[in-house]
Formats: C-alpha cells, sequence, structure tokens
C-alpha cells in the first residue's frame, strides 16, 4: 500500500499545527523612510524689473521725481519663499548701479528704491536683508516688493540695464 | 440622388478632433503661464537674478516763468511789481570780455546781484522812485531791471541756451541788457540785446545742470518815445549732439 500525499497538504499542516499551539510567531515588517530633503526655494513670476518713461511723465514739473516700475505689472514683483528646515532663513535683496550699454554712466543704485509689503521705502544698493525667518514655511510664503526709479534731473539720455538678484538662505540647523 | 453634407450634427471623429485641440490649447496656455515663472532651490540657498531697462530718450525742455514783461514806468517805482530803476552816469562801463568771450557790461556803470533768490537789487547809481528823474542831466541816465526766472532742461551735455531779439518795429531806441545766472552759481554779467541779435546765456553745460535760470533784463530808458515800445525776444535750447539737436562745431 501506497500513501501518496502532496507537499502543499504536509506544508499547510504543520502551519496549523504551529499556529494551534502558538510557539512560532512569524512577522513581517516594512520601513517607510521620508525621502524629503531639506531645502529653500524661491519663485517670481518672472525675471525682468522695467521702469518705461513717456514724454508725459518726463521730464517731470519738479525733481527729483520717482517712477513707478512698469514691469513687473504695477511695479509690484512677488517673490515666493518655501523652507521646509528648521534653522534661521533670510531674504537678501541686491540692485547694482544702472549702466548704460557701454558701461559708462551710471545711475546709483540708491536711486532704485524699493518696499516690501507695504513698508517702508528703502533705497537699493549690495545685498540687504528683506526678512528673515526661524521656522520652515507654511506652504509658499509671500513677500511683494515694489520698485520705483528716482531721477534727480542730472540722469543723461540713455539706455540703462537695471540688475538685482533676490536670493535666499538658510543658515543650517545644528 | 445625392445628399449634402450637414454641418448641424458633429460626427464622431469632429468632436474627438476638438476635445483633441482644447486640450491642446489648455495645455499650451499652461505651458505659457508657467513659462514665466522662475524658480530656484537649493539646499542652503537659492538666487533669482533679474534684469531690466530703462530708457531716457535725449529731451530738452524750456519752462518761463514769463512770457511778458513789463516795464511801466507810469506808476510809482516803488510799488510792488514795479522795476528796479535808478539813475546813473550815462556811459556804459565794460566789465569783461576779451577774445572768445562775450563782453559784459554794466548799464550806465550798474549792475545787479542776487539777494533772497530769485530777488535781485541793483548795484549802483541812485534809487528813481518816480519816472522821469528831477535831473535832466544829459550825463545821467535811467537804467530799469526787472527779472524772472525760467527753467531749462536738457539731458544731453553741451546744452546752451540762446536768447535772440527781433522787434516788431525796428530802430525804437530801446537799449536791452540780459543776463542769466543758473540757481547757486554766481551772478553773471550783463550782455547787450540789440535789435536783430542774440546772446548766449549759458553754453556747453552738464545735463540737468541748470534746474532754474534767473533771467535779468535791463534797459536804458533815455531815447525812446513816449507810449509802448515792443521788444521781442524768443529763447531758444540747443543740445550739441550729433543725433539730437544740433550738432557741434568741428574744430581744428
Amino acid at each position: 500500500m501506497t500513501h501518496l500525499r502532496s507537499p502543499s497538504f504536509g506544508r499547510a499542516l504543520a502551519a496549523a499545527f504551529l499556529i494551534a499551539t502558538g510557539t512560532v510567531w512569524a512577522q513581517a515588517t516594512w520601513t517607510v523612510e521620508s525621502l524629503i530633503p531639506d531645502l529653500i526655494s524661491i519663485r517670481t513670476p518672472g525675471s525682468t524689473i522695467s521702469f518705461v518713461l513717456d514724454a508725459s511723465s518726463y521730464p517731470p514739473e519738479a525733481f527729483p521725481a520717482r517712477y513707478r516700475a512698469t514691469v513687473p505689472e504695477g511695479g509690484v514683483l512677488p517673490v515666493q519663499v518655501f523652507t521646509n528646515a528648521e534653522g534661521t532663513w533670510s531674504l537678501l535683496l541686491e540692485i547694482a548701479d544702472l549702466r548704460d550699454d557701454v558701461g559708462g554712466t551710471v545711475v546709483p543704485a540708491s536711486q532704485v528704491l524699493y518696499r516690501v509689503n507695504m513698508g517702508p521705502w528703502l533705497r537699493g544698493g549690495g545685498p540687504q536683508i528683506i526678512h528673515t525667518g526661524t521656522v520652515p514655511t507654511v506652504g509658499w510664503q509671500e513677500f511683494r516688493i515694489e520698485f520705483e526709479l528716482e531721477l534727480t534731473g542730472t540722469e543723461r539720455a540713455g539706455a540703462y540695464v537695471v540688475d538685482a538678484a533676490v536670493s535666499a538662505i538658510r543658515e543650517p540647523g545644528f | 440622388m445625392t445628399r449634402a453634407p450637414t454641418s448641424a450634427a458633429p460626427t464622431r471623429r469632429h468632436r474627438r478632433w476638438v476635445r483633441t485641440r482644447l486640450v491642446t490649447l489648455l495645455i499650451l496656455a499652461v505651458g505659457v503661464g508657467a513659462a514665466q515663472t522662475t524658480t530656484s532651490t537649493g539646499a542652503t540657498e537659492a538666487a533669482l537674478t533679474f534684469t531690466g531697462r530703462v530708457d531716457l530718450g535725449p529731451l530738452v525742455r524750456l519752462r518761463l516763468g514769463a512770457t511778458e514783461l513789463d516795464f511801466d514806468l507810469q506808476q510809482p517805482l516803488d510799488a510792488p511789481g514795479a522795476p528796479l530803476c535808478v539813475v546813473a552816469a550815462a556811459v556804459d562801463a565794460v566789465e569783461s570780455g576779451g577774445f572768445g568771450a562775450s563782453a559784459t557790461l554794466a548799464p550806465a556803470g550798474t549792475s545787479f546781484r542776487s539777494v533772497d533768490w530769485p530777488r535781485i537789487e541793483v548795484v549802483g547809481g541812485s534809487p528813481l522812485v518816480v519816472f522821469p528823474p528831477p535831473s535832466s542831466d544829459r550825463d545821467l541816465a535811467v537804467v530799469c531791471y526787472r527779472s524772472f526766472v525760467i527753467e531749462p532742461y536738457a539731458n544731453l551735455d553741451g546744452w546752451q541756451l540762446a536768447v535772440s531779439r527781433s522787434d516788431p518795429v525796428p530802430d525804437t531806441g530801446l537799449q536791452l541788457y540780459l543776463a542769466g545766472t543758473c540757481q547757486g552759481e554766481p551772478d553773471a554779467g550783463l550782455q547787450v540785446l540789440g535789435d536783430g541779435g542774440s546772446v548766449v546765456l549759458a553754453s556747453d553745460r552738464l545735463a540737468g545742470s541748470c534746474g532754474a535760470m534767473l533771467v535779468v533784463l535791463a534797459l536804458r530808458v533815455e531815447g525812446l518815445a513816449a507810449g509802448e515800445t515792443v521788444a521781442e525776444l524768443q529763447y531758444t535750447l540747443l543740445t550739441a549732439d550729433a543725433d539730437f539737436g544740433v550738432a557741434p562745431e568741428e574744430r581744428p
């Protein structure tokens, strides 16, 4: 007489025995790791700051006179910052002197004025901290930077190039 | 029988085509909008740069503080708004001049100085309150002064301001003297401005270097006929630029 049992039947029997006795416990675990890096990011809707003066307003009735930027629209540049890491972070604005096409004639950067979120008007120049945060932002945090150009009347005719930079720096936590 | 196709009931193929185009347009619109956003991301630093332009076209502007200046000698000369008149020696004095420079004169030996801009006072002579003066001495002359402010503006270097005279009635005997002084600068001397002539009040100036100019006119009264005498003065602001205004003269 031959007893034939399939291998699967034996394994099922063994498993039922072990479960019934409770002597052996098997467990499978999966480790889920977060792969979100520490980062800081800024974004703007454009990369142009321009002042277009027309004959109806230039020259003005009296100097000095201030002209709102025509690009971006309304003279307001929305800058959005996102950081997800602990630590102090700063938003900086740097405006260079305005130079003509041959790099000779200069309109000082101090004649470009800006204000952040309707704050006081400040004069442009080297890197200036316009905001400091100590905690991560909740989503994108927006700063509205307005620009105006002040003309004193001594500016010579020509086409001037405006150069500015916005940067965000995070100090890594310890 | 041939049946013309109708467009009232779009076919399935047509509807699919429309849907495809709408999706394409939507993607394009999102793409254009998104393309303008500039983003920078880093572990500890992110930076964006901006560029732009400021175009200041070449231009000049001349604003006159008065288009008519009256020397009314019928009213008391010490009244407000009356010209400043003095009685002085009849001979003009040469103040400066020379090769290449405009001669300036002191009419009947008188001149002016700025006091409490834009007010002036006359230097020399005896103040005259009522015209004519009591003495009819031929060696004395009456000189009257008036002033007003003009605002020349040019955003190019090398501009000049000139005044030319063209009287509607010639040979009136009206002797005019003119001087122009930019605010904050030493008083300029008076130059003779005869009918048909011109004088330069400012030359070879830097852009925006004279926001306000005090123009002083002086006239000698003797020799004028009774009644009204008119002199027409034209103020011209020129810039010396090859591309704009009047080109500078070539010099050897």
